[in-house]
């Protein structure tokens, strides 16, 4: 009987070899994730007390933190960015929750376009937006106001794009599609039992909505509030060109400012200033971690559950409509002024040439960039997602304090603005022995994107985790499952939804990312953001647009793609499953009578 | 061969037989003499392996008809321009230099920059064989950069919106209400405004009054590029400081814009290029920054790039219209050596942080 006690220390060392394995594994993590995104952000802060940029030379001092934080200016961007962010993000996350509720849980009128539709705006770059709707809307001889005047034979501008009305509604309709990207998933993975229940137990339809359904969203929707604020906080593009006409100042703007007052550009002031973004990161997150308990948002257990669209009844039409008006201000109008302006000579010169599209298709350079703008894509979306995933599992398997520790450092890149976050990346980078051969290589911008993502990322990661029960993986746990099999055979699995609609949007934002590769791509292999930036630079706006069109409609047709690629892919999963369920019959049929489970 | 071909063959030889022997007239001489030189400079580049060229600053983009000159010119070496500047173009420099990773070959810029990559010990001393066709007053006597273009910035006007007979002839002019709202980008920002103001302020043009009115008269932007398009709609009727170069090609694309530039208002900014030490393409951008200042280029300047060239031998277009002269806009104006640019700077600064807050 001295087998159990052999297999017992056996099993005891491979137990112990685990841990120590898991012990190794967990500080690699901890210190892949203090270099890629601690590190940076420490670059930045002693940055704000060093007299010259980092790695420069120059002397300690606190001149710069008290002159911004005595100028009043700062308090006057501060003062509209927290309106202008608030404003959008709850513009944007009404409309966003609103259209994935009826994208997902509703039989209405036109909802199977939401998603495509909602890609496209989404994938439209900011600049892009911003320059489509300050024509759009141009109090002058914009479409908008030209076209209600001449239905009305009035002279009323009905929306004046240099305005903060003007600012808020394209700032919000632009942040809408991506508060619906992220929403989508967690509506999907609803159990509707829940709202049965609640049905049955007398309840109406909106008191439903309001105290099972909301509730239930609570963990997504803050993620979402989170990242729109934050993203409101730092939007640049629409408050630069819109809000500058306005005299409306932001604190992403003040920064750009500050960056470019001086040669050598003052980072110090710059990061002076993230710092308020920091602060306004960390209370957000702060309340999140506070109102959200984990347990109270399980969705997804073990138990099967239904799925059974609402049918809205004559609600059907209304909603619909605005389907249909919501497509129209996001996608048509400025689709249109899009395509209209790369097919001109220059912005408000009405004739019609292709000589920006010859001149895009005919460069050599810019044809490689498509090439250099899918790889980073791809790669960057997929790498965060997979990086994401890893830190949310192994932040629900440690303490309270790590897990909020992974959490908070996949968020530390949203709360510097774009150049701020790429020259701290850079510096942090190059002060690396190892890292450094890197730079100017696709590599290094690769690392770089896959950090500026990563708070995307993580929030479509957590948003999905936090709906998993326990159970299920403490069952395969159980059964013997080591935690790398539970983490991609159970989790992996059941979030694969959330998991490739998170690599879609962070792709498709690395795809629009100009900062990152600006500083980290090497100048002879530029993607097409920075082509396009070039050109806007360069006073070439309607060559840009006919770039960002050729973009569009190449992320159109990779999703289309993609999403026949799943299509086929479900269809054969389908046709397996039916053969393979024929395949048991016969074989049940085909069984000894002698044989049969219950004679 | 071909008729075409030794006929090209025996013309060339006849050029050179006559240069030789000094019958050709002495710009053709020199023609002759800048070709050898720049030939020289190409095999040896080629001969290095030297096939690409890296150029930084905001008008590498603008300028990419003249890049591709070059290479029709020079074709086993392509010109790669990226148009970083500002924050951007320094924090890339910045890296690239401490890292050893060094992409960059040359920079192309206004003053500022060129000063900053100077005052930084960045730039590789290099004087071109065909330096002699750049007047005294352009060159720096330690070879260390060169101006070689020029930028006109004067009112860029919607003619739609303004009659020449609205437009200002003056600074004080622009004080006047009906002027009220036009857009100027930050004074303090290193950009349009700040670079003329540093020209007007130095020659008396512009004071602290002025300076401090203008806070209340205009719209500050912090770039006035996006503006060209509110320009073009109507929306915006003026930009009192706007490129020459950005006018005329909104100009030739049909859009309804004016460009107005008058002495004493517009202002002539200086840019110029600088050799980088370290330059992965040394012998490349040696060649290029002689090229920049034959004729060709300096042609090229203006007829694909639409700024101003500086050398003696750029023919300027005969259309004052479009092309104001140089020469009577910059005689109104006190001269500014660039070994005086940063002081002149600095004093616009501190009069602009003391009135325009």
């Amino acid at each position: 009987m001295s087998m159990p006690a052999e297999r017992s220390g056996s099993g005891g060392a491979s137990a112990g070899h685990a841990r120590i394995g898991r012990r190794i594994g967990l500080w690699a993590l901890l210190l892949l994730v203090a270099l890629l995104f601690v590190w940076p952000v420490l670059m930045l802060l002693a940055g704000i007390f060093r007299s010259a940029a980092p790695g420069m030379g120059g002397e300690w001092t606190t001149a710069s933190l008290v002159r911004t934080i005595t100028a009043p200016d700062t308090y006057v961007a501060l003062l509209n960015s927290m309106i202008y962010a608030v404003a959008t993000t709850v513009l944007a996350t009404l409309l966003g929750a609103l259209f994935a509720f009826v994208s997902t849980r509703t039989t209405a009128f036109g909802r199977q376009a939401l998603t495509p539709a909602m890609l496209l705006v989404f994938a439209a770059p900011n600049l892009l937006y911003a320059v489509a709707w300050s024509l759009l809307a141009d109090p002058g001889a914009g479409l908008l106001n030209q076209a209600v005047r001449s239905l009305t034979g009035s002279q009323v501008t009905v929306l004046n794009a240099f305005s903060w009305s003007g600012m808020v509604l394209a700032q919000a309709l632009k942040l809408s599609s991506f508060c619906y990207l992220l929403l989508l998933a967690p509506f999907q993975n609803m159990n509707r039992s829940y709202e049965e229940a609640a049905l049955v137990a007398g309840s109406g339809r909106l008191g439903t909505l309001l105290r099972i359904d909301l509730p239930l969203m609570l963990p997504a929707l803050f993620g979402v509030v989170i990242l729109g604020a934050v993203f409101g906080l730092g939007a640049f593009d629409i408050p630069q060109i819109m809000g500058a006409l306005a005299g409306i100042p932001v604190l992403s703007t003040e920064i750009y400012k500050v960056l470019n007052l001086a040669v050598p550009p003052d980072y110090a002031g710059a990061s002076t200033l993230g710092l308020f973004m920091m602060a306004t990161v960390a209370l957000l997150l702060s309340l999140q971690w506070s109102l959200v308990k984990e347990k109270r948002f399980v969705t997804v257990t073990g138990k099967s559950f239904r799925q059974e669209r609402w049918d809205l009844g004559r609600w059907n039409a209304w909603v619909g409509a605005a389907i249909v008006l919501f497509a129209l201000f996001t996608l048509v109008l400025p689709g249109i002024q899009l395509v209209l302006t790369s097919f001109q000579p220059a912005i408000g010169v009405w004739r019609l040439t292709l000589a920006n599209y010859a001149s895009v298709l005919g460069d050599r350079q810019t044809l490689r960039a498509f090439g250099v703008t899918a790889w980073l894509a791809v790669l960057s979306g997929f790498l965060a997602m997979l990086l994401a995933l890893l830190l949310g599992q192994v932040g629900r398997r440690s303490p309270r304090w790590l897990q909020r520790a992974l959490d908070a450092a996949s968020l530390t890149p949203i709360m510097m603005p774009g150049v701020v976050l790429a020259v701290g990346l850079l510096w942090a980078y190059i002060s690396v022995p190892g890292l450094r051969r890197l730079y100017g290589s696709f590599w290094l911008a690769l690392i770089g994107l896959v950090v500026f993502v990563m708070p995307i990322a993580s929030r479509a990661i957590n948003g999905a985790l936090v709906q998993i029960a326990g159970d299920l993986e403490e069952a395969a746990a159980v059964s013997g499952a080591s935690p790398l099999r539970v983490l991609l055979d159970i989790v992996l699995r059941l979030i694969s939804r959330s998991f490739l609609v998170g690599w879609l949007i962070a792709g498709v934002v690395a795809a629009g990312t100009l900062d990152i590769p600006l500083l980290l791509l090497p100048a002879t292999s530029p993607n097409v953001a920075v082509l396009v930036y070039s050109d806007m630079n360069s006073g070439l706006p309607t060559r840009a647009s006919a770039m960002l069109v050729l973009l569009l409609a190449a992320i159109a047709l990779a999703a289309t793609v993609a999403a026949l690629a799943a299509l086929l892919l479900r269809r054969l999963r389908a046709g397996l499953a039916r053969r393979r369920a024929s395949r048991f019959e016969i074989s049940s049929a085909a069984l000894p009578r002698s044989l049969e489970l219950n004679p | 061969m071909t008729l075409r071909r030794r006929t090209l063959i025996s013309a060339s030889a006849s050029a050179l037989a006559l240069a030789a022997a000094g019958v050709l007239p002495a710009h053709a001489q020199q023609n002759a003499a800048e070709d050898a030189a720049l030939m020289k400079l190409y095999n040896e580049a080629v001969a290095a392996g030297e096939t690409e060229l890296v150029i930084y600053g905001a008008y590498a983009g603008l300028f990419r008809p003249i890049w591709e000159l070059f290479t029709k010119r020079f074709p086993k070496i392509e010109i790669v321009g990226n148009p970083v500047s500002g924050a951007q173009m320094a924090a890339k420099l910045d890296a690239e230099f401490s890292s050893g990773q060094q992409t960059a070959d040359i920079v192309t810029s206004g003053l500022t920059e060129l000063l900053a990559a100077v005052e930084q010990g960045r730039a590789e001393p290099f004087r071109p064989p065909n330096i002699a066709s750049l007047p005294e007053r352009y060159r720096d006597p330690k070879d260390r950069f060169v101006i070689n273009y020029a930028e006109l910035y004067g009112v860029v006007y919607n003619t739609n919106k303004l009659k020449p007979s609205d437009l200002p002839n003056k600074p004080a002019d622009l004080l006047d209400p009906r002027y009220k709202g036009m857009i100027i980008d930050d004074p303090l920002g290193a950009r349009t405004t700040e670079l003329a103001w540093i020209e007007l302020y130095n020659s008396g043009k512009i004071d602290a009054a002025f300076i401090k009115a203008m806070k209340a008269q205009s719209t500050v932007v912090p770039s006035t590029a996006p503006f060209f398009n509110q320009l073009t709609t109507g929306t915006v009727a003026m930009i009192p400081w706007g490129g020459h170069a950005r006018y005329l090609s909104l100009k030739n694309a049909g859009a309804p814009v004016g460009f107005h530039a008058v002495p004493g208002l517009a202002v002539p900014v200086l840019a110029g290029t600088v050799v980088l030490k370290g330059a992965p393409h040394p012998k490349a951008a040696r060649l290029f920054q002689a090229w920049f200042l034959s004729t060709e280029a300096q042609n090229a300047i203006v007829q694909l790039g639409n700024s101003y060239g500086l050398t003696a031998t750029v023919s300027l277009p005969d259309n004052p219209a479009d092309w104001p002269k140089l020469m009577p806009i910059a005689a109104a104006l006190k001269p500014v050596p660039p070994d005086q640019f940063i002081p002149a700077r600095d004093a616009l600064r501190k009069a602009v942080e003391a009135n325009f807050k």
